[in-house]
């Protein structure tokens, strides 16, 4: 169950009249406080139902104020649980280890892609609430990136590859959980250059790159 | 120079300078936060920046993002002479497919190469003209950097830009925006900059009003950001005689009752003559009210707190509240001119900048408000205060009573609805000077029983004339100063006959508060005003050494209220028996 | 030298737990002959100090403990007085880098209680591998350095940025540039990666990978080395508390012997199996086999450093063919660390041999337990 708590009821209202289809799968809430419990028990208190993930809105004014998200996020990181805050003064989506902060208008535009992915695979992936429906752009960007640091900024893209099983295991390793067939597709061309340099390597990633676009 | 920007020292770092030729490797880390950590070259500085600076975040770009603030600071620096070498890992064509911005390659000085050792040492720049600052918006312009789409970030936003654009043209310092490291709001200042004209002169004629306020001016800032507390501090920093109080920077902690509780405590103790009151005060909530404007914090601290309405009005009805926004929907305007806002001072809004130079109209234009306010704070708050003074004076549900309050209503209205000319003015004296008739036809302080008998009512009764006798004399028929005394004749009888007004006012003048003579009082003026303008010839009252103005109407509105509260309150009988005979 | 710093030099080794018994009782000898030639104070003080050689003398028993050595790694992750030197500050309330100075004795009297104590105790290396890293006193001159997974010593730890971040105080401790221009979390990074084998670090730190490039740089380029499946599906994924360059070490050896038998055989499988409670990677090198009986079982040189070095780190076990004289004898079981396995002022049991049945293993198996949490 994916849990989002909103403090603006009018945005908060709107918005699961919009997902409605999604009830199964996302629960809009509120923190209820109660008199003499800490918040944060509060606030756990409320996800009763297997929590998949949690997005809190950044700005949630607490009436106790020295409870703050720090705290809240710490425990729900230690149980493996994603949290995502949004907020209207973030910029864009950025994700950093287990701290994860979206625009706020991002993330209610991404997320009929991110609750339809789950209805789909089952399981939650971080990267469609960030990207939305450029998320498999982003993970393809990143291959690239990963590749090329490892592979070309330092290299002299002239010079022969000089430990080639390596690279074909960096290259497997990169590949296998989203973009297998593209590792393949790599792999098998490499393997059709004897002695191969970095420049070989770079053209033979971004000719597949393009042809699974 | 040439400088690196590197967001791994695991990938790049100094000791790799002379690899990369260049000069140096900072980091991106730091200069993300804080662009004055970038170096201050006077000669021609390149700057190689990856364009990407987090590979879990690809397609943020935050390098590509870097590389446009960091040409942009030094634009706003006047340092013309920058070229930036974006370093990319893929190719370009992709990279402009990719990114948000793709024109940013069309921007002289912007280049694009591929992430790599080799090719950034042997990378050199070809000689280009550089470009003059006008050149430069264009560019800019064409980049098409994106307003944020939430209500929450345009309002955070206009806030920050205006504030941005009001202490640039009055030379203000002023503080970190919170919005620093926004694209967009980096971008408009820019742009402001390469447009600005720093002519001192514009301020000049402001600086000069602004010092020139009154003596006594009391001016209240009610606004949650405290950038704007900062501002209005450096605006009326010289202005020896105006008095300024700031409150609202703890709103965001507080509940509505809270806030007006604070708001209403504030007033009575300052007691401003103007006060400027932000639309929004909450700004989470008062985004939630959806199509409901009523419920915004500012209508209803407005409406509620300040202003009320002419049947039920609050205690600052005379305040002159502006009212302090960037709604530009005419539906808020006009809800605000019904609650009873008195002037509106615009915020200026980064999706109407066109680069023509409006800060020197808007903020004239609110000093001129200001200026316009007090005069009417000046005569509105006393004339509302002794309207509500009067009203609790009176017994409640007599005519009296009736009336004055009916009065007060049609006062009320005409005031807040009209400038205060001559004409209106007018109005506004006829209109009080009719509750001196009023007063007449009361019993509780006058009763003329019969032809020759009149009556008035201290603490006694107390008569003040019978027939062939009176406890009252003038000179003269045309003297209008009455004192007291003994007069067995019978001038009075015709007053008497005619239930003048002017006979009663003298009586209770001189018999209910004991003064000794009617001259000691306004009423004599008073009358004679009222008679100019109900009979249009002003002889006698130049004959006084008076002519009927703006300024006098004012004057003696106010002593007529004062004069009826001195009849109507109670504690102030100081009542003389009259002396019927000799 | 005077009186006070023979004094001093004497309380030093009297006290220092390092010493072997042997060595202490050379050293009680060695005092009392000295002693005797010096008058007056030195006398009273021989009194004493034979009394606190006569105290340490009291044998130190300690018990192999790879599940003692989880507790002790998980500090750095689990434990508020620990998990700062390695993890990100809650930037909500200001870096006390002052505070984790203070507490430096009481935190290094946690770790010691954990090497230096009768019963499980973790291995001495490990421990200064990671007192090297966060003893804020070593020496910023001439540092006692710590080792990296590519085997290089690093002379960087957190003494290297107190002074940094004092200068600087608004910069995150993990991004202030040291002298070497590298930003400290390069080396935060680092440091992790040798106390555990973790999957948010660089893909080269993970432990299939790890496993990867040792076993392939380290053997001879004409070695046939395959990787079951399994090795790969599990080792890719695996997070674990573990002494990794214990882990590093330990294959070098294998490695080295591997080479040295490259005449029996080239051929090298690894496979990694996954227990409830505990990883096995099996290192096999087909067609060889052990000679020598006696080595196994009085370990020596490389073995019996091995022992010393996977004390607590994981459990040991050879098992392979025996030919003795050019025969067939059946095959070995060699349980070199287990749960039974002791150490008595730094001497290790010997290892359990066990001769199995006539049966062929089909060569000589390296077999490392590694116990999860």
């Amino acid at each position: 169950m994916v849990y989002i708590f909103d403090d603006r009821a009018y945005r908060r209202e709107e918005n699961h009249e919009r997902l409605k289809k999604y009830t199964d799968l996302i629960r809009f809430e509120t923190v209820k406080t109660v008199p003499n419990k800490p918040t944060a028990e509060c606030v756990f208190d409320m996800v009763i139902e297997s929590p998949e993930c949690i997005i809190f809105h950044k700005s949630y004014v607490f009436a106790d104020n020295t409870v703050d998200f720090e705290s809240i996020r710490a425990v729900f990181i230690s149980f493996g649980v994603p949290i995502v805050i949004f907020s209207g003064g973030t910029e864009g989506a950025n994700r950093k280890e287990n701290e994860i902060d979206i625009n706020a208008d991002l993330m209610y535009e991404n997320l009929p892609y991110f609750l339809e992915d789950l209805r789909i695979n089952g399981k939650i992936n971080i990267n469609v609430l960030l990207w939305g429906e450029r998320h498999k752009l982003n993970a393809l960007l990143e291959f690239e990136n990963r590749i090329a640091e490892i592979c070309f900024i330092n290299h002299d893209l002239q010079a022969f590859i000089e430990n080639v099983p390596k690279i074909r295991r960096t290259i497997e390793n990169l590949t296998k959980k989203e973009f297998k067939e593209l590792g393949e597709l790599i792999l098998t061309d490499l393997d059709k250059i004897g002695e191969p340099t970095w420049l070989d390597l770079r053209n033979i990633v971004e000719s597949n790159i393009k042809k699974i676009k | 120079m040439r400088y690196l920007i590197t967001y791994s020292t695991d990938l790049i770092r100094q000791e790799h300078a002379d690899e990369w030729r260049v000069d140096a490797v900072l980091m991106s880390d730091s200069l993300k936060n804080d662009l004055s950590q970038l170096p201050k070259d006077e000669g021609d500085i390149v700057f190689f920046i990856p364009t990407i600076l987090d590979i879990y975040n690809s397609l943020s770009y935050q390098g590509a993002n870097l590389a446009l603030r960091i040409l942009m600071y030094y634009l706003r620096e006047g340092n013309f002479k920058v070229d930036i070498v974006l370093m990319g890992n893929e190719n370009e064509t992709n990279f402009l497919l990719n990114y948000d911005y793709p024109n940013i390659l069309k921007i002289p000085g912007i280049y694009y190469v591929r992430f790599n050792k080799h090719i950034v040492a042997n990378f050199t720049l070809s000689s280009r003209t550089k470009i003059n600052p006008k050149e430069y918006k264009n560019y800019l312009d064409l980049i098409g950097l994106k307003m944020p789409s939430s209500f929450n970030s345009t309002h955070s936003l206009t806030n920050e830009w205006c504030l941005y654009k009001w202490n640039s043209f009055m030379g203000f310092e002023g503080g970190t925006s919170s919005l620093n490291g926004l694209l967009y709001f980096e971008y408009l200042i820019t742009i402001e900059k390469l447009n600005k004209n720093n002519d001192k002169k514009l301020t000049e004629g402001l600086k000069e009003k602004i010092t020139n306020l009154p003596e006594g001016t009391r001016i209240l800032i009610i606004d949650d950001n405290e950038g704007w507390h900062r501002f209005f501090y450096n605006f009326f920093r010289e202005a020896h005689s105006v008095a300024v109080r700031y409150i609202g920077k703890d709103f965001y902690k507080l509940q509505y009752e809270d806030i007006e509780k604070s708001i209403r405590d504030e007033v009575d103790k300052f007691n401003p003559q103007i006060i400027i009151l932000d639309f929004r005060l909450m700004e989470d909530k008062d985004t939630d009210m959806g199509r409901d404007m009523k419920n915004v914090s500012g209508y209803r601290i407005l409406s509620k707190v300040l202003k009320g309405n002419y049947r039920d009005p609050q205690s600052s009805f005379g305040r002159q509240v502006l009212i302090f926004t960037a709604t530009s929907r005419i539906e808020n305007i006009l809800m605000l001119k019904a609650g009873n806002a008195d002037g509106f001072i615009l915020k200026e809004k980064p999706e109407n900048y066109n680069g023509k130079e409006i800060t020197k109209d808007v903020i004239s234009h609110m000093v001129t408000d200001i200026q316009k306010g007090l005069e009417r704070a000046n005569f509105l708050i006393p004339l509302n205060d002794k309207l509500e003074n009067l009203i609790n004076l009176v017994v409640p549900a007599t005519d009296l009573a009736v009336y004055i309050i009916s009065v007060s209503q049609a006062i009320r209205q005409l005031t807040q609805n009209n400038k205060l000319d001559i004409d209106i003015l007018k109005l506004l004296y006829l209109n009080i000077f009719n509750i001196f008739e009023e007063l007449k036809r009361d019993s509780n302080f006058v009763d003329y029983t019969n032809q020759f008998t009149l009556v008035v009512k201290g603490r006694n009764i107390l008569t003040i004339s019978g027939k062939s006798k009176c406890a009252m004399y003038s000179k003269s028929d045309d003297d209008w100063n009455y004192k007291r005394g003994y007069t067995p004749s019978s001038r009075h009888e015709k007053f008497c006959k005619d239930q003048s007004l002017n006979f009663a006012i003298c009586a209770l003048v001189l018999f209910r508060l004991g003064y000794e003579e009617v001259d000691d009082t306004d009423w004599n003026i008073i009358r004679l005003i009222r008679n100019t303008i109900a009979h249009g010839n002003s002889v006698k009252l130049n004959e006084k050494g008076l002519t009927l103005s703006v300024e006098l109407l004012q004057d003696y509105i106010i002593k007529m209220l004062n004069l009826l509260i001195l009849l109507i309150d109670p504690r102030n009988i100081n009542e003389i028996t009259p002396q019927l005979s000799n | 030298m005077n009186n006070q710093n023979e004094i001093n030099l004497i309380n030093f080794f009297t006290r220092n737990k390092g010493l072997t018994r042997a060595q202490q009782a050379r050293f009680a000898k060695l005092m009392a002959r000295d002693c005797t030639d010096v008058g007056g104070n030195l006398n009273k003080n021989k009194e004493n100090n034979e009394e606190t050689v006569k105290m340490n003398l009291k044998r130190i028993r300690q018990s192999h403990s790879p599940k003692k050595m989880i507790d002790f790694l998980s500090l750095f992750s689990r434990d508020d007085r620990f998990k700062w030197f390695t993890h990100k500050w809650d930037m909500s309330v200001p870096f006390d880098i002052e505070g984790m100075i203070k507490n430096l004795q009481t935190s290094k009297a946690i770790l010691n209680d954990m090497a230096y104590n009768d019963g499980p105790a973790i291995n001495k290396k490990t421990y200064n591998q990671v007192w090297n890293f966060i003893n804020f006193e070593n020496n910023e001159e001439k540092p006692f350095p710590w080792t990296n997974t590519d085997s290089k010593s690093i002379h960087i730890g957190w003494y290297s940025v107190v002074d940094l971040s004092k200068d600087t105080p608004d910069t995150p401790i993990e991004n202030l540039v040291l002298s070497d221009g590298h930003q400290f979390k390069d080396y935060i990074r680092m440091f992790k990666s040798t106390i555990e084998f973790r999957t948010d670090l660089r893909d080269d730190d993970r432990f299939s990978e790890l496993i990867w490039n040792k076993l392939t740089t380290r053997l001879p380029k004409d070695f046939d080395i395959n990787f079951d499946p399994q090795f790969d599906e599990i080792g890719y994924d695996l997070n674990i508390y573990c002494d990794v360059i214990g882990i590093l070490t330990a294959l070098d050896t294998f490695c080295d012997w591997m080479t040295k038998h490259k005449s029996i055989s080239s051929n090298v499988d690894i496979d990694l199996i996954a227990e409830e409670d505990s990883y096995i990677l099996e290192i096999t090198q087909r067609g060889s086999y052990f000679n020598n009986i006696g080595k196994l079982e009085r370990p020596s040189g490389d073995f019996k450093e091995l022992r010393e070095r996977l004390f607590s780190v994981c459990d040991l076990t050879l098992e392979g063919d025996y030919i003795e004289d050019g025969k067939m004898r059946g095959s070995l079981v060699v349980k070199a660390l287990d749960e039974n396995t002791m150490s008595e002022d730094g001497l290790l049991t010997p290892p359990n041999v066990v001769k199995e049945s006539d049966e062929k293993k089909g060569g000589v198996r390296y077999k490392l337990r590694i116990y999860k949490r």
